[in-house]
């Protein structure tokens, strides 16, 4: 017991708490909340979102970062859309925008892993070029003929359930993305890379071919966001989820993954993406409008980590003075 | 019983007639849970010599940075003059008259020689701001003092290990102060370079500077010293004059026990040779090296810091691939192209950096064990930690590691401990070749011991092992053959029982006249390097700009039209300031995304108050845009600095506040072109001799910034708290009020910056500059301000604002269908970073090569 | 009833598609219309809302508005479920793309909430009403005229279009191609180039200046797009070109009237009050109704008289006016 409690992080802890308490706020006191259309769609609103958190905290863990994640999200849609004009059956299109989404992946992390270039100023020029190619693609317009197959997945729900097909990919990888974090000795590499890239070259890790890889996992995830997107929508277009990434990056540091890498958990990151679908949810339904969240969004992410910080110290006062205390006894 | 040696000491300080500028009294230091350094108190006196002696660990670096003010003694205090003084930085150190060569130097690689001398006491002219010539004459006097020949505007980073060694010991001369501290300012230098070291000493000891000598070699300790203070296990033993204190005694003191038993006996035969190395070469690091490894064999691999015996370490074990000459591993050549191959072929490297590159320290001892044996915990694929520590428990076992459980920090272990986690992670791997570099750095008397019965019996098993250390005893007890290193080259091999100390020291020092000239031709080189580089990149943008202008221009002559002129030049004011606000913050390794929403907000309130307050207009719109801009980079520079979260966050989040705060405040209110003054919209239309006034104050406050930057030693230290923040710190420059105060700046100019946007496009909502941040950081980058901090240049982030706005104009003039704007903007970016990478990684191959 | 309710949507569905109304029952008294308009505080939208607000003092009910802080599909999604979770009876949606956001609208109908649009529509079979400012694609008609009387008929001209994305940008803009290329009055003009000013005064003053340097015997930049019209006016006044090049295009007349005084500026606007206004009577006459969305319904609005439901189930708040300096004062935004 005392061995399961231990194995709880203090974040991870405060974080489902903040959700527990908002949730039953909301439940009580915010009409129409915990409707089954609410919830639903709420789950089906953080799709992409949610997919694009997966990558981006293995990213973040192993001190790299991927602007271009949303840009990729609009290219990989744009091209399943045009696949699809062009009369490719879906099942050969989505492997297809699959392969298009590493490669885009594979580019920035080429750059990044065999140039050493910086992934924030790669992925800045990437960002623009990736959603640059979605426009000379597609020009102006936009895809909105689907296969009825795509469309139902994009806006029905499993059978006799509530929840919406556009999440069961999340639903699916991120338990895979959970355990190969922290059960399997590729995510213990991935720690250990991003807690000190040196100790994890002079210990055998191939770094670069791991940071090429994970590149490469983020342009896949990103294109499977990209056909979610495009079948929630029922719209293949180049500005399709505009200013995503910073959403994306937002919700993994509020989950609290270290920029500084080497720190963080999953499962910290996915009680952000629900405490932050909720409080929007919330602020939503109360009228809240759009900038007004942003802006309460931003506080909260900067409030909870001075809180975690001065938490922290706090433990590492109380640590030395029993150390001073036991040396002097 | 040997308390009372401090004690007796402490009396002395009362008693003593002699000044004593500085001392320590009862000073205690405590880290998290472990104890550096417990009552310790001794005195500095004038013109006298105090040697501060101890094995690694044993709290001499405490002592020195308790006396340089970097830390704050957890227990007891210092005395300044006799009366109790408590330094909170390194600056009050400085002023107490303390000066001190830190062993890691805290030296600033972007910043010149004469700036890393002067940097924290910069001489100034009569307008505050740098006195370049007094800087650059005082430096060539310093640097002559202490024999280093390179010109004093050369880039430190081109310099090698030596060189900025004593570009350290310079800095610390240039103090003049009455206090000096060196802490081991020898371990890098040649004999010749020592001796200069020494004479200088002598002559500050004429002149009354009380000085403390940190080292490790006792032939140095017994020329220099005057008193000698031994440290032992963070407690000090006592401290005699020279004279009554012999070699042998004070070794004993330092080990507290008799120094015979320090090495095991060792007299087994070697086996089988394992591991060869024929003409083994790596610019930079080292040439021509043979070395041939049998099985059983302890081969030594001596030499001074930066001789090379890393390097080799570091090419045997696959990190670095070598440039010339093979490895040949039981008669077959191999080639490592990475550390697992290395490691396949079972060799093992224990590192030196022990931080750096052996332990990840916030991860448990078991992470760090287990780390190259990651696949054999994992049975069918799945991280078993039961599995693991099973792996592992065996030799964490046999080093007797003293842990409260697996799962505890490596950082809350004690350095000898830490060192028994990195041993237990490589011999898990079952090698047959064991590189061990400075194996017993920074750890206990004990456990250093210990160390060296394993290494014997490593080697009796069988094992094939590398030592490399800098400790001579530890040498010439351990090895069966000792190869020594000078300057990358093989100068001398000795047997067991040939090698002496003396003999090792020669062949590791000699021919110093043979290095004088290479030195030359290198700082001879070095005068070209630096400026080669920077015209080099700066030029690289500037082609680029003409490759599109030209055929532009070519295609469509209006491309140099007065109108089209005026328009980009207008656009690159704007952008150029936003640059430059940019650029402070990111020389000081920080970034800051929100500067759009800054500018957005500013320029909605100055343009709101201008309509409100038309009698006042730009009076009124200025101040509140700065006003508003200052306070928005203070609260950045405030989170960032007190609240310890990194910048990056921080204005990912102030962005969407400052955003939503705008939105809330506008309420969807609009300003146009004819609510506000004319005066307001002329103060960046208005024309000057054909100049938008927008360019002529974009110029001025370029003009300011240069100022600042390149003429205050303000605007230096923002470099040097970016090029090295540690180092910065160690110096006294106040790191965190210098990002404060970029922080600040980059709102002031944001604001400004907003005031001008307000003025120049008149119609204002809550939306302006959305998006520009984007713009702002891709304008700095392809400028070549660097994002790691600490460098950058003005002309730069102007160009590189022009190169971007020129396309972007360039690309419409030749109409280019639009759609393929953002595409082309984007590969921009990535070619810009991509030459200034290829630039960099020239330049660093080129120091490499002279290096050599 | 939930059999009986079904029976009567799939009947909707089957005899009417267009007004998927027929599911829902009619409502007694007013109820309350959500406007989800394209963005946040923007304040073409506020002063829209204005109108709304106007409305609902008048008749009854309530008029609430949110709205995403970017002007996306997807982010109107969240809204639209927002205002679905909310119990609204009425949304009254601006489309930031029209055919992106008709599955949550239909999804929205489904849940019994009734959807008209405003300002920029969706897709027909998603919403029942559309109240558009000015009739079908009359606004590209009279840009498209504007220009040709600015030029004189003949001669290049460029359009500075919003976002390369936007919808009714790129409708116009079809259109006037297609015009030309129909009318021989046009074949003198010559469209050159279609730039995008990102919704940016900056990028539009760059783009428009560009632009007059990339053609130099441009005549005319159309500028269909709300801060575009008075940054190109400024930019080409700066760079003194506002004379030489004419510019023409949709802007709040409050943010242009400067130029429309000099005359370098044509504008044509509509009265965004009005259709605020018109937009929340129209939601509450559908709500009880009185309309169904079929062509030809009649229903009175308020002060601003009887209307009548066109082709499409369009609903037109009238004919756009070409702003002059006499009739500024009309104009309160």
């Amino acid at each position: 017991m005392k061995k399961f409690l231990r194995s709880i992080d203090f974040w991870d802890l405060l974080l489902a708490t903040s959700c527990a308490a908002i949730f039953l706020y909301a439940a009580i006191f915010v009409p129409n909340f915990a409707s089954g259309f609410n919830l639903s769609q709420l789950a089906a609103s953080a799709s992409e979102k949610a997919l694009l958190i997966l990558p981006m905290t293995l990213l973040i863990i192993t001190r790299e970062i991927d602007l271009s994640i949303a840009s990729v999200l609009a290219l990989t849609s744009v091209v399943f859309g045009l696949l699809v004009q062009a009369g490719v059956p879906t099942l050969a299109a989505i492997p297809l925008t699959l392969v298009a989404g590493g490669l885009l992946g594979a580019f920035n992390g080429y750059l990044v892993s065999r140039l050493g270039l910086q992934s924030l100023v790669v992925t800045l020029g990437t960002m623009a070029l990736y959603r640059g190619i979605g426009y000379i693609l597609l020009g102006t317009g936009s895809v909105n003929i689907l296969p009825p197959a795509v469309v139902d997945f994009g806006i029905n729900n499993l059978p006799g359930t509530e929840i919406p097909w556009t999440i069961v990919p999340f639903l699916v990888l991120a338990p895979m993305f959970a355990i190969v974090l922290q059960k399997t000795p590729t995510g213990k590499r991935i720690y250990a890379l991003g807690g000190s890239p040196e100790v994890a070259r002079y210990s055998g890790i191939n770094t670069r071919r791991m940071v090429l890889n994970l590149f490469v996992v983020s342009g896949v995830v990103a294109a499977i966001a990209g056909i979610v997107y495009t079948a929630r929508l029922s719209n293949a277009r180049a500005n399709n989820a505009l200013g995503m990434e910073l959403d994306v990056i937002t919700i993994v540091l509020l989950g609290g993954v270290s920029v500084f890498g080497g720190k963080g958990r999953l499962t910290g990151v996915m009680l952000a993406l629900v405490l932050i679908a909720i409080i929007r949810n919330v602020l939503a339904l109360n009228q809240i409008g759009g900038d007004a969240q942003g802006m309460i969004i931003g506080l909260l992410l900067i409030g909870s980590l001075l809180v975690g910080n001065y938490w922290r110290s706090t433990q590492e006062m109380l640590s030395r003075s029993r150390a001073m205390r036991e040396t002097k006894g | 019983m040997l308390h009372l040696g401090a004690l007796g000491e402490a009396d002395a300080i009362v008693k003593s007639d002699v000044a004593v500028p500085v001392a320590l009294v009862q000073a205690t230091k405590a880290f998290g849970g472990t104890i550096a350094l417990k009552d310790a108190s001794f005195e500095l006196r004038s013109g006298e010599v105090l040697a501060l002696l101890g094995e690694n660990g044993a709290g001499k670096s405490t002592c020195v940075k308790l006396l340089a003010g970097v830390y704050l003694p957890t227990g007891g205090h210092i005395e300044v003059d006799g009366k109790p003084a408590v330094f909170h930085s390194p600056h009050d150190a400085q002023a107490a008259g303390i000066s001190v060569m830190h062993q890691h130097p805290g030296l600033f690689p972007d910043l010149s020689v004469a700036e890393n001398i002067y940097l924290g006491h910069m001489p100034r002219d009569r307008f505050g701001g740098i006195d370049n010539a007094a800087m650059f004459a005082g430096a060539r006097k310093v640097l002559a003092t202490v024999g280093l020949d390179v010109p004093a505007e050369t880039r430190l980073g081109t310099l090698r290990t030596s060189e900025q060694q004593l570009v350290e010991i310079a800095r610390a001369l240039s103090l003049d102060a009455r206090v000096l501290i060196m802490d081991e300012p020898t371990a890098a230098l040649s004999q010749r370079e020592v001796e200069r070291l020494f004479t200088v000493v002598a002559d500050l000891r004429l002149h009354g500077v009380a000085m403390m000598f940190v080292g490790h070699r006792m032939d140095e300790i017994f020329r220099i010293a005057d008193r000698i203070a031994v440290l032992r296990d963070g407690r000090l033993i006592g401290v005699k004059p020279k004279a009554e204190l012999g070699r042998a005694a004070a070794i004993g003191m330092m080990v507290g026990r008799e120094v015979t038993d320090l090495y095991p006996e060792r007299n087994h035969a070697t086996g089988a040779l394992v591991l060869e190395a024929r003409g083994l070469s790596h610019a930079g690091g080292f040439s021509n090296i043979d070395l041939k490894l049998h099985a059983g064999e302890v081969l030594g691999l001596g030499g001074l810091v930066g001789s090379g015996r890393t390097e080799i370490a570091r090419v045997l074990f696959g990190i670095e691939q070598p440039d010339a000459g093979e490895i040949l591993i039981d008669g077959e050549a191999v080639r490592f192209a990475s550390a697992r191959d290395a490691m396949d072929a079972r060799i093992a490297y224990v590192s030196e950096d022990r931080m750096g590159q052996s332990l990840v320290m916030d991860f448990s001892i078991l992470d760090n064990a287990v780390l190259p044996v990651l696949d054999k915990a994992a049975r069918s694929g799945f991280y078993g930690t039961d599995r693991a520590i099973d792996l592992v428990s065996d030799w964490l076992k046999r080093m007797k590691l003293r842990f409260s459980g697996y799962g505890q920090p490596v950082k809350e272990l004690s350095g000898g401990n830490q060192q028994k986690v990195v041993l237990a992670k490589w011999l898990r791997t079952e090698p047959r070749v064991l590189i061990l570099d400075e194996p017993t750095q920074g750890i206990d008397v004990g456990t250093k011991a210990e160390v060296h019965a394993m290494i014997a019996d490593l080697a009796a098993q069988g094992m094939a092992i590398i030592l490399i250390s800098s400790e001579m005893p530890e040498l010439i007890g351990m090895c069966d053959r000792i190869i020594v290193l000078r300057e990358g080259h093989r100068t001398a091999e000795f047997a067991r029982g040939e090698a002496t100390q003396e003999k090792v020291l020669e062949a590791a020092t000699k021919a110093g006249e043979s290095a004088g000239p290479a030195a030359q031709g290198a700082s001879e080189e070095n005068r070209k390097g630096p400026l080669d580089i920077l015209k080099r990149r700066e030029f690289g943008l500037l082609a680029a700009m003409l490759a599109v202008a030209i055929p532009v221009t070519i295609i469509n002559p209006r491309m140099v039209s007065a109108a089209n002129l005026t328009a980009v030049s207008m656009d690159a004011a704007l952008l150029v300031v936003a640059a430059l606000a940019q650029m402070l913050v990111l020389i000081t390794r920080n970034i800051d995304l929100s500067i759009a929403a800054v500018i957005g907000l500013s320029a909605y309130m100055a343009a709101s108050m201008v309509q409100a307050y038309p009698g006042l207009d730009i009076g009124i719109g200025l101040v509140t845009a700065c006003a508003v801009g200052g306070v928005a980079g203070l609260i950045n520079g405030l989170v960032v600095t007190r609240g310890k979260i990194p910048a990056i966050v921080v204005t990912l989040a102030s962005m969407s506040i400052f955003r939503g705060f705008n939105s809330i405040w506008a309420a969807g209110d609009q300003i146009s072109a004819d609510e506000v003054t004319q005066a307001w919209l002329d103060m960046t239309g208005l024309k000057i001799a054909g100049v938008p006034l927008i360019v002529v104050i974009a110029i001025v406050i370029l003009c300011l910034g240069y100022v600042l930057l390149y003429r205050t030693a303000i605007g230096r230290e923002l470099f040097a708290a970016g090029s090295n923040p540690d180092g910065a710190r160690l110096i006294g420059i106040p790191v965190d009020r210098r990002i404060l105060l970029a922080f600040g700046m980059a709102g002031l100019l944001g604001g400004l910056c907003g005031a001008l946007w307000a003025s120049r496009y008149a119609t204002i909502d809550a939306r302006v500059a959305l998006g520009f941040e984007l713009t702002v950081i891709a304008s700095a980058v392809v400028g070549g301000v660097a994002i790691r901090g600490g460098s950058g240049t003005l002309l730069g982030i102007i160009l590189g604002a022009l190169t971007l706005l020129v396309i972007k104009n360039g690309l419409t003039l030749v109409r280019v269908d639009p759609l393929w704007l953002q595409g082309v903007y984007g590969l921009v970016i990535l070619v810009a970073i991509g030459i200034d990478a290829f630039i960099v990684r020239r330049a660093e191959q080129a120091r490499q090569a002279r290096a050599r | 009833m939930k059999a009986f309710r079904l029976a009567l949507l799939a009947s909707a569905v089957l005899l009417a598609p267009t007004s998927l109304a027929f599911s829902q029952e009619c409502a007694k008294e007013p109820l309350t219309v959500g406007f989800l308009p394209k963005l946040d505080t923007d304040p073409y939208f506020k002063v829209a809302f204005g109108g709304a607000q106007e409305a609902a003092k008048e008749i009854g009910g309530t008029a609430t508005q949110v709205a995403p802080s970017q002007a996306t599909a997807e982010a109107q999604i969240e809204f639209i479920n927002s205002l679905v979770s909310q119990k609204v009876g009425v949304i009254a949606i601006a489309g930031n793309d029209a055919n992106a956001v008709a599955p949550a609208l239909k999804r929205a109908v489904q849940q019994g909430v009734r959807v008209i649009s405003y300002d920029s529509d969706v897709a027909a079979d998603a919403r029942a009403v559309f109240v558009n400012q000015v009739k079908g694609d009359s606004l590209a008609e009279m840009m498209l005229e504007s220009a040709f009387a600015l030029s004189g008929g003949e001669g290049e001209f460029a359009i500075l279009s919003s976002t390369p994305t936007a919808t009714n940008q790129n409708a116009w803009i079809d259109f006037m191609k297609a015009k030309m290329a129909a009318e021989p009055k046009f074949s003198k003009m010559k469209l050159v180039q279609v730039a995008y000013g990102e919704e940016s005064e900056q990028i539009n003053q760059q783009q428009a200046l560009a632009l007059v340097q990339a053609f130099p015997d441009l005549e005319v930049i159309i500028v269909p797009a709300g801060i575009g019209l008075p940054a190109a006016a400024r930019a080409l006044e700066e760079a003194g070109m506002i004379g030489k090049v004419k510019l023409t295009g949709l802007a709040p007349a409050t943010l242009i009237s400067k130029y429309i005084k000099d005359g370098a500026a044509q504008d044509i606007w509509w009265n965004v009050t009005d259709l605020g206004y018109l937009t929340y009577q129209t939601a509450q006459a559908f709500a009880q109704c009185k309309i169904t969305g079929k062509e030809g319904e009649k229903f009175t609005a308020g002060r601003l008289g009887e209307y009548t439901i066109g082709a499409g189930g369009e609903l037109i708040l009238g004919p756009a006016k070409i702003v002059t300096p006499d009739n500024l004062a009309e104009f309160k935004f």
